[in-house]
């Protein structure tokens, strides 16, 4: 690392705190040099996680791979707004994502003509989009994956970032422009909500053990 | 014991709370020092850690993406900036702006033919000619002299020659105006 380099990450350290990811922060830096190179190696970095994220929330693998791609050439096409001084890249990645699968949710409330009508398959049914990988989890993953669908588009969202995420909920809070005080109040009653839910699946794969 | 003494010695309702973090740093130690002393509290805790690594467990296995399909799903162009190509509408604006100009000059040349922006386009647009000379007075007096034809009121046209005065000799005597003020008395 060149002495410039090394130089400038640790001013912006200095800047952003604990914020700052050296080694997304180095690679942002050459991808603005205009290195191909460090372009996929952030993809790489960055690409699972979110898509993750937008299939937890989407809960769709084709909506999921769409956003996916848009959000990274979204985000590949103004990398030069992106300020480490106020916030992680994963942030404002997350931000990105959130902010695309919302715009996806919207799109599919308009009303739309699907060819699936034709071939005779409802295409409102939710388990005709659910994908192959759901049929590879136990009854109880199955339980909690269609329980975490049931709950509003609030709670979800703020669900995903802490269970799967694991993020603070002031992060939290930046990523989906609510308080953090709000994030916190979401995640409560999301995690009785799920609590709830799960209670009587339990009760039931007891019983049948 | 009373409830609020339950809770306050088994404090139950902390524990969703301190599995999800939201309890502050007092909180939180009051309820590790109670859970190391108290089974039933201990419990609770561990359930709901359960609960919380199921679902987390749950969405991780869930969402789990394929290394091959994520190489696919990669971007194929890098770079700083990406030129997006003119959207439908950028592309039929300047279209759009043409045909509201042409309307409006239709517009106002059909609303009136004297303004100064229709006479300006009379070499682009049809326009119908209406005449602006008045007809002429036939002459009333005997005497050869034929009063000049009367000139019309609004702007002299210069492609209309001024009428020049003849002298001609009438066939039959007419009336003249003498005669004609003593028959009407």
């Amino acid at each position: 690392m060149s002495e410039s380099t090394a130089l400038t990450a640790e001013q912006l350290a200095a800047l952003a705190g604990n914020r700052v990811d050296d080694e997304t922060t180095t690679l942002v830096r050459r991808c603005l040099q205009g290195e191909e190179v460090a372009y996929a190696a952030l993809y790489d970095a960055h690409s699972g996680m979110v898509y993750r994220l937008c299939y937890s929330l989407l809960q769709n693998q084709q909506d999921a791979e769409e956003v996916l791609q848009d959000s990274f050439e979204y985000a590949f096409r103004r990398l030069s707004l992106f300020d480490a001084r106020k916030s992680s890249f994963k942030t404002w990645l997350y931000r990105i994502a959130v902010s695309r699968c919302r715009n996806k949710r919207r799109r599919k409330w308009l009303p739309t003509f699907s060819l699936q009508l034709l071939g005779g398959e409802d295409a409102s049914d939710p388990q005709a989009r659910r994908p192959d990988d759901v049929i590879a989890l136990s009854e109880q993953q199955k339980a909690v994956w269609s329980a975490i669908g049931d709950l509003s588009v609030k709670l979800r969202e703020v669900a995903i970032l802490r269970y799967f995420g694991g993020l603070p909920y002031a992060e939290i809070g930046e990523i989906l422009g609510i308080p953090a005080k709000t994030a916190e109040s979401r995640m409560r009653l999301a995690h009785k909500a799920l609590r709830q839910s799960l209670s009587g699946v339990k009760k039931d794969l007891s019983t049948d053990e | 014991m009373t409830t609020v003494e339950t809770q306050q010695q088994h404090p139950l309702a902390l524990v969703s709370d301190y599995v999800l973090g939201l309890l502050d740093a007092d909180q939180t130690a009051h309820l590790e020092r109670h859970a190391a002393v108290c089974p039933s509290c201990r419990e609770a805790i561990e359930r709901e850690r359960g609960l919380f690594g199921t679902i987390r467990a749950t969405v991780a296995c869930a969402t789990q993406p394929s290394a091959a399909r994520l190489a696919v799903l990669k971007p194929t162009r890098f770079g700083r900036t990406t030129v997006r190509p003119a959207g439908k509408w950028q592309r039929l604006a300047p279209v759009t702006m043409l045909l509201l100009l042409i309307l409006s000059a239709v517009s106002v040349q059909l609303s009136g033919g004297d303004q100064p922006l229709a006479g300006n386009l009379r070499g682009f647009l049809p326009v119908t000619n209406t005449p602006t000379a008045t007809a002429t007075t036939p002459p009333t007096a005997t005497i050869a002299i034929q009063q000049p034809a009367e000139r019309p009121t609004s702007v002299p046209d210069a492609r209309m020659p001024a009428p020049t005065p003849e002298i001609v000799a009438l066939p039959t005597p007419i009336a003249t105006l003498p005669d004609l003020a003593k028959s009407a008395n």
